[in-house]
């Protein structure tokens, strides 16, 4: 939650920059065009989506995904209502460059009892937050 | 039967650091409401047993909660307030001085056992190191107990697999079978029978199993569980469709398979199971329905075959074990210690996963009997044209080794082969069936002729008769595949053998009055030519609903992996073709006696694989 709040505080500032720096480079001429200055590191939010398991513990009570961003906590995505899982997860990340995967989960355990199933991660997606 | 908390003195410590470390749960633990095993709303608060009923009543309400009851000395069985988390109350209560230990009010499942009477035979599905009574393959009869399926763990969860249709691709159904009746695929007035028959016996619209080897199959998929009666399915509700494309000898063409296969498919099929094949040529037709299959997102199961080879050796394939389809599933047979079946075939490339697939108790169509008439004179009477003779020498080259086997000798000279039929002569010899009991009835036969010269002109005919008397007078009736001129020439090498064939005699079933015949017509320029039989063999099945039969096979193995892959599709109604392929192949048990022999190195667990999830996929990211 935090860092939600942090975030919000900052697009104004960051829309800001990018607005300043565009018109910056509406010039032209024999002269050489002043060096661009590089985006301020600044967090952004980045909507991480991935394709629904058909499971029906991953999308009943007690099942889910765990998100996994490099350097970043792990983000439980639990079922809450409805036919399905959520399939998105919007984070703040800060600038730099990140590998992210996602496992589902169930309550239901290989030995009938509920101490869960995790799935093998998904495939590793690289991310860069400007 | 319930299981018990052990009650261990360390057992209270351990689920306070439990809940301590659910609670504390960031990267690695998934929240205790992840774990469905427990009441929701609900925690059990051991109070320290100095404190007094009002300071507990306190307590609980401080949290919003209420006192559903005192189960024990200060154990309080409490009710969380509405929307409260069981990890945050748990983190409350575990942070209160007055309060021992805290737990969730964990929920509790009886083992799943059917009361069906012969379910303790039936160690496919709970291996108990139980004896097989009357079994016929003796390897491991006792064999280790827990190589099974899993079953009663996966029954927990799931009994009722009637949400998907599975198509039995076989020799029928004996639909009317007690343990089978109500899990049978309701066809609507088009189908009312409950699938349909591609064979040419019998009617279209019939697909009443004439062999039993379906019904057999059909039972291990969904014998109605739990209903006293018989035996369980993997699945106890079903929603079974017949599909007739094997004959009362158990044979049927890539015609009445693929036919079967598109019926399948278009009526609503999501699993097919196909206990069933032959070695040979890569068959186009035979793949691409099964490729209909896999465009219409349907399973297909089969079995491995039983001829003890590596079907990935060249010259081994056996179809369809060895297509290579996405949607297809190859099973091997595992004895009952998890052995590889002394008659299973296996393949490193091409069968996929092992499963129980000897003395395996089933249903059956009816009661199978035989009759062999040892062609010693006692038996069936024979007449014959030409003359016949009863001997005991029969050629070393005949599969029956020859020797002492007795024989029927046309023409009649007891000491066959030194009798012989001269050039351009008929000779035959034919018996009268009373069949009049029997619902279906098959013929093994082997007959022989002893030839020193021919030039090919010569053949041997089988033929029958519905009405009694030589099936050979007038215009006479052959067996497909046996007529004159379709048979095989008589060979010009001595001595030889024609054949040992299995004849379907279901143009007699009911009859009792049928002929059936063997002729030997000799050629223009035929020396020493004669004709012996040796083996006739009647196989008998008489239809009722309440017969159960062991059975051992890859035939048996194969369905017990179309049920669980019923069984996973009616579990997860989202799951695709892939899905249910990834969740058989990837969970399982490692059982060595698979390990280089199939391409996962795995027997069947259904509890695995009702728990398997597959990794998510699709993962993006829109940076905003």
């Amino acid at each position: 939650m935090d860092f939600t709040f942090r975030f919000m505080k900052q697009v104004p500032i960051i829309v800001s920059l990018l607005i300043l720096i565009s018109c910056g480079g509406g010039g032209g001429g024999g002269s050489a065009a002043p060096a661009a200055t590089p985006p301020a590191p600044a967090f952004h939010n980045v909507t991480i989506s991935w394709a629904a398991n058909r499971e029906h513990g991953v999308n009943t009570t007690g099942g889910g995904y765990t998100l996994a961003i490099s350097g970043q906590s792990a983000i439980n995505v639990p079922y809450v209502s409805g036919a399905a899982a959520p399939t998105s997860k919007v984070v703040s990340l800060y600038t730099g460059t990140y590998t992210a995967t996602v496992t589902a989960y169930a309550a239901l355990d290989a030995s009938g009892g509920g101490s869960g199933s995790t799935s093998t991660a998904s495939s590793t997606l690289s991310i860069n937050v400007p | 039967m319930m299981k018990i908390i052990r009650p261990s003195v360390v057992a209270p410590v351990i689920l306070l650091l439990s809940i301590l470390t659910l609670s504390s749960y960031s990267a690695a633990a998934a929240p205790l409401e992840r774990r469905q095993a427990f009441v929701t709303g609900e925690l059990l608060v051991k109070f320290k047993p100095t404190v007094s009923t009002q300071t507990r009543q306190a307590a609980v309400s401080s949290t919003g909660g209420t006192v559903q009851a005192t189960l024990e000395r200060g154990l309080t069985h409490v009710r969380l307030a509405t929307g409260q988390s069981v990890d945050e109350a748990a983190l409350a209560y575990g942070s209160d001085p007055n309060v021992e230990y805290v737990q969730p009010n964990y929920i509790y499942h009886k083992t799943a056992v059917p009361n069906d009477p012969s379910y303790g035979q039936q160690w496919a599905f709970a291996n108990t190191a139980q004896t097989v009574t009357s079994a016929n393959y003796s390897t491991h009869n006792p064999g280790t107990a827990g190589a099974d399926m899993n079953m009663q763990l996966a029954w927990n969860q799931i009994t009722d697999c009637s949400s998907v249709v599975v198509a039995v691709i076989d020799t029928g159904i004996n639909y009317n079978h007690q343990d089978l009746s109500s899990n049978m695929w309701n066809g609507g007035a088009t189908y009312p029978n409950h699938g349909y028959n591609f064979t040419s016996e019998g009617a279209a619209n019939d697909p009443m199993d004439l062999d039993g080897h379906g019904t057999h199959v059909a039972g291990m998929i969904g014998a109605v569980g739990n209903n006293a009666l018989g035996v369980a399915g993997v699945c106890w509700v079903a929603n079974i469709m017949a599909v007739r494309v094997l004959d009362s000898t158990g044979s049927g063409t890539t015609s009445s398979i693929i036919s079967g296969i598109n019926f399948a498919v278009a009526n609503g099929a999501k699993v097919i199971n196909m206990s069933l094949g032959g070695g040979g040529s890569f068959d186009q037709a035979y793949s691409n329905a099964i490729t209909n299959a896999q465009s219409n997102d349907v399973v297909v199961v089969v079995a491995a075959g039983n001829d003890t080879l590596n079907n990935d050796l060249t010259g081994n394939a056996f179809y369809p074990c060895n297509f290579t389809h996405s949607n297809l599933i190859c099973v091997a047979a595992l004895d009952q210690s998890y052995a590889l079946a002394s008659f299973s075939d296996w393949g490193a490339t091409s069968v996929d996963v092992g499963a129980p697939g000897t003395n395996v108790l089933s249903s059956f169509a009816g009661t199978a009997t035989t009759y062999t008439d040892t062609m010693n004179g006692s038996g069936l009477s024979w007449s014959g044209t030409g003359g016949i003779a009863y001997g005991t020498t029969v050629p070393n080259t005949f599969p029956y080794n020859g020797g002492t086997y007795y024989s029927l000798n046309v023409p009649g000279v007891a000491s066959w082969p030194t009798g012989y039929a001269a050039a351009n002569t008929t000779v035959s010899a034919y018996t009268a069936l009373n069949l009049s009991s029997y619902d279906a009835a098959t013929l093994d036969v082997f007959g022989a002729a002893h030839v020193v010269s021919d030039s090919g002109a010569g053949n041997f005919s089988i033929a029958y008769r519905t009405t009694g008397g030589s099936p050979f007078s007038g215009s006479p009736t052959y067996f497909s595949g046996w007529s004159p001129a379709a048979t095989e020439a008589v060979p010009a090498t001595v001595p030889t053998f024609f054949a040992l064939d299995t004849i379907s005699l279901s143009v007699c079933n009911k009859s009792a009055n049928c002929s059936v015949g063997f002729q030997l017509k000799t050629g223009a320029t035929t020396t020493n030519l004669g004709m012996c039989l040796v083996g006739f063999k009647l196989n008998l099945l008489t239809l009722n609903n309440t017969t159960y039969k062991l059975e051992n096979g890859t035939s048996m193995a194969s369905p017990a992996v179309a049920g669980l892959a019923t069984m996973l599709r009616a579990y997860n109604p989202q799951y695709t073709y892939a899905d249910v392929v990834a969740s058989i192949k990837n969970s399982g048990r490692a059982v060595a006696s698979l390990s280089g022999k199939t391409t996962t190195g795995k027997a069947v667990d259904a509890m695995k694989s009702l728990a398997y999830i597959n990794a998510p996929t699709g993962l993006s990211a829109a940076v905003q």
